[in-house]
């Protein structure tokens, strides 16, 4: 068989892996880089080389199994030592070339592992309660029924969904905006789907990079957004995923 | 892990938030040392095929209930 080298992440854990195994069932290594070290596994590019993975990725079930066994390396090594998480997918020919890239980036690397050192990610999605359309926005003046007058009102109508929406996420922003000064750095995802027609979506979904001792302010930040109102819902913690700063993110 | 829990209903982690963050999230290698440029478009395909099966399965913390 033909070897490539999955990377899951660079850490400056130096040992101490233990046993774990990666998206191929395969024991999972600390590959030494200059100082650095990457989490990788030896996988076959009979089944992960460009081809069959791109093959892979089309099938979603299959994406999802290799998502989630990805990412319990990543959790398991970011338990032990500062990591900088990669993308899914990302394959080598060889720990020959593994080695040639992280000590071609080996000072950006160390840079964001100082940065994210003792910090944790925390994901939060931000609710707000959208009241019923008041009966002037759901039935606005005018007694014709006819084709015309029927289409403005019903312009009029998404028009002014569409401003209620817009000072939703404006509050989302708000939201963000508290809870990013309580945090080291802060990112936001894009809102999918999200729009004037769609119910019980979230307004905000950040993620946010906090110190290990922080957790408090953080929690309470998030507790005083609750209690103007906002539901909030909030998973962590995560790896640095949001925060790993190399490449186009 | 020893560390303090703070004081908030945390959510069950699930499938697309590990999504969000392995295909969207984390360092991203390019040029000749990497395989499968093309692959990161493609991912990108998949994912929007995953969240709609996501949808239909109903995942708990999932964005979006059946369609």
């Amino acid at each position: 068989m033909s070897d490539g080298t999955w990377i899951y992440a660079v850490t400056s854990l130096r040992r101490g892996l233990g046993e774990l195994s990666g998206v191929a069932g395969e024991p999972v290594r600390l590959l030494d880089c200059a100082g650095l070290s990457a989490v990788v596994g030896t996988v076959d590019l009979a089944e992960f080389g460009e081809e069959p993975l791109n093959h892979a990725l089309a099938d979603p079930d299959r994406v999802r199994q290799l998502a989630v066994a990805h990412h319990e390396v990543v959790r398991t090594v970011a338990g032990l030592g500062a990591v900088v998480p990669f993308r899914l997918a990302t394959v080598c020919h060889g720990d020959g070339r593994t080695r040639t890239y992280v000590d071609g980036r080996r000072d950006e690397l160390a840079a964001v592992l100082t940065r994210i050192d003792g910090h944790d990610e925390w994901g939060v999605r931000a609710f707000l309660p959208d009241p019923p359309l008041s009966e002037s926005e759901a039935a606005p003046e005018g007694k014709e029924s006819a084709g015309a007058a029927y289409l403005l009102r019903r312009r009029a109508q998404l028009a002014l969904r569409e401003d209620r929406w817009a000072r939703l996420v404006r509050r989302g922003e708000e939201i963000h905006a508290a809870l990013s000064a309580v945090a080291a750095d802060s990112t936001r995802f894009p809102l999918r789907g999200a729009g004037p027609a769609d119910q019980d979506q979230p307004v905000l979904h950040g993620s946010y990079l906090i110190e290990r001792g922080d957790e408090e302010r953080f929690a309470a930040a998030v507790r005083a957004m609750s209690t103007l109102g906002a539901r909030l819902e909030v998973t962590g913690p995560w790896a640095p995923y949001s925060f790993a700063g190399i490449g186009e993110s | 892990m020893s560390r303090p829990e703070p004081e908030f209903a945390l959510q069950p982690v699930s499938v697309v938030d590990i999504l969000d963050r392995v295909l969207g999230q984390g360092a991203v290698v390019t040029g000749d040392l990497v395989l499968g440029l093309a692959g990161i478009d493609l991912v990108r395909v998949s994912l929007r095929a995953l969240l709609a099966s996501v949808g239909a399965v109903g995942v708990a913390g999932g964005d979006r209930d059946a369609d």
